[in-house]
């Protein structure tokens, strides 16, 4: 799954960011993740505690989804992505490139493809939380 | 399409085409439009960088398209020690933004391994003396070859093509490889 590539990318760039801030210890990251992406937070949450470091302790990962919301570049229409309405194949290549939403979702209102996800994609860290 | 069809594994894993590992948005796309604004294309290209599995490879050669635009910028900014190999058609207009490109890149100093002169039709000396006149090397001509198009998707009868075999003395000529 490619969890773990998402999951090696948060363990690498909070150590990165805990040395830098001079951190002995991580106890706590909250990690936002897109609902875009559709991660599997159960093998997220898993990869996570296989692959940290003595730096990170007992530290906790907190992982919150945010909804992803898309706007209509043509009409202005606003509305929530949902997975729902979409068939595996395309719901799986949302997953590993969510670009290309563009291929499978048009605007409800005026049928474009030209839309921004405002919110909901990507995965991001929102806050370290540590000893020094 | 479904050959080509990356495995998932702890991330993507590449297929391999004639032995060669192979990576396209085109494995999620499919055969579906996919109208993509410049921003999208770097996100897509950043996410398609990080969730692939390349392991240990020879080279990394990203097909890119013409021009300046923003995935020839980002490969710029994330690629550490990317070398470009710039092909231009035998058009001295086509060459007028390859020349900008060049130009970019020198200014940056990412370097340029030489530059390929693709489709030619005709004789003419110049693309290959411009190329001289900005100090870079030129790999040399390909002729336009109508036989490739009739060869698209059969890797054998692609590599029997005379575009094929000069390809692969220019490639030889570039990395140093025997043919
Ligand atoms: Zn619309």
């Amino acid at each position: 799954m490619h969890e773990w590539a998402l999951a090696e990318a948060i363990i690498s760039s909070t150590t990165q960011i805990a040395q830098k801030e001079g951190l002995k210890e991580v106890r706590e990251v909250k990690i936002k993740v897109g609902e875009l992406q559709q991660v599997e937070l159960d093998i997220l949450e898993f990869a996570l505690s296989e692959l940290k470091t003595a730096k990170f302790g007992t530290a906790q990962f907190i992982i919150e989804v945010v909804k992803a919301e898309l706007k209509c570049r043509v009409c202005g229409h606003k509305w929530f992505f949902s997975k729902n309405k979409l068939d595996a194949d395309s719901s799986e290549a949302i997953h590993f490139v969510p670009e290309t939403i563009h291929a499978y979702i048009k605007c409800p209102k005026c049928g474009s493809p030209d839309f921004e996800v405002i919110e909901g994609r990507g995965i991001w860290i929102e806050s370290i939380k540590g000893v020094k | 399409m479904k050959e080509i069809k990356p495995k998932e594994e702890k991330g993507i894993v590449p297929t391999k085409v004639h032995g060669l590992k192979y990576m396209s948005i085109v494995a999620y796309s499919g055969e579906k439009t996919l109208p993509l604004r410049g921003a999208d294309v770097s996100n897509a290209l950043i996410e398609l960088f990080s969730v692939t599995i390349w392991d240990y490879l020879n080279f990394l050669i990203i097909d890119m398209p013409p021009g300046i635009s923003d995935v020839t910028l980002d490969m710029i900014r994330f690629v550490k020690n990317i070398e470009f190999l710039v092909v231009s058609t035998p058009s001295p207009l086509a060459f007028e933004t390859v020349e900008k490109l060049l130009t970019l890149l020198m200014e940056l100093k990412v370097s340029v391994i030489g530059v390929v002169e693709n489709m030619k039709m005709k004789q003419s000396p110049f693309i290959r003396q411009k190329v001289a006149e900005a100090g870079i090397p030129f790999f040399g001509e390909i002729p336009f070859d109508p036989k490739v198009e009739d060869a698209l998707g059969n890797v054998d009868l692609l590599l029997r093509t005379d575009f094929a075999k000069k390809l692969a003395e220019i490639v030889s000529k570039c990395f140093s490889l025997p043919i």
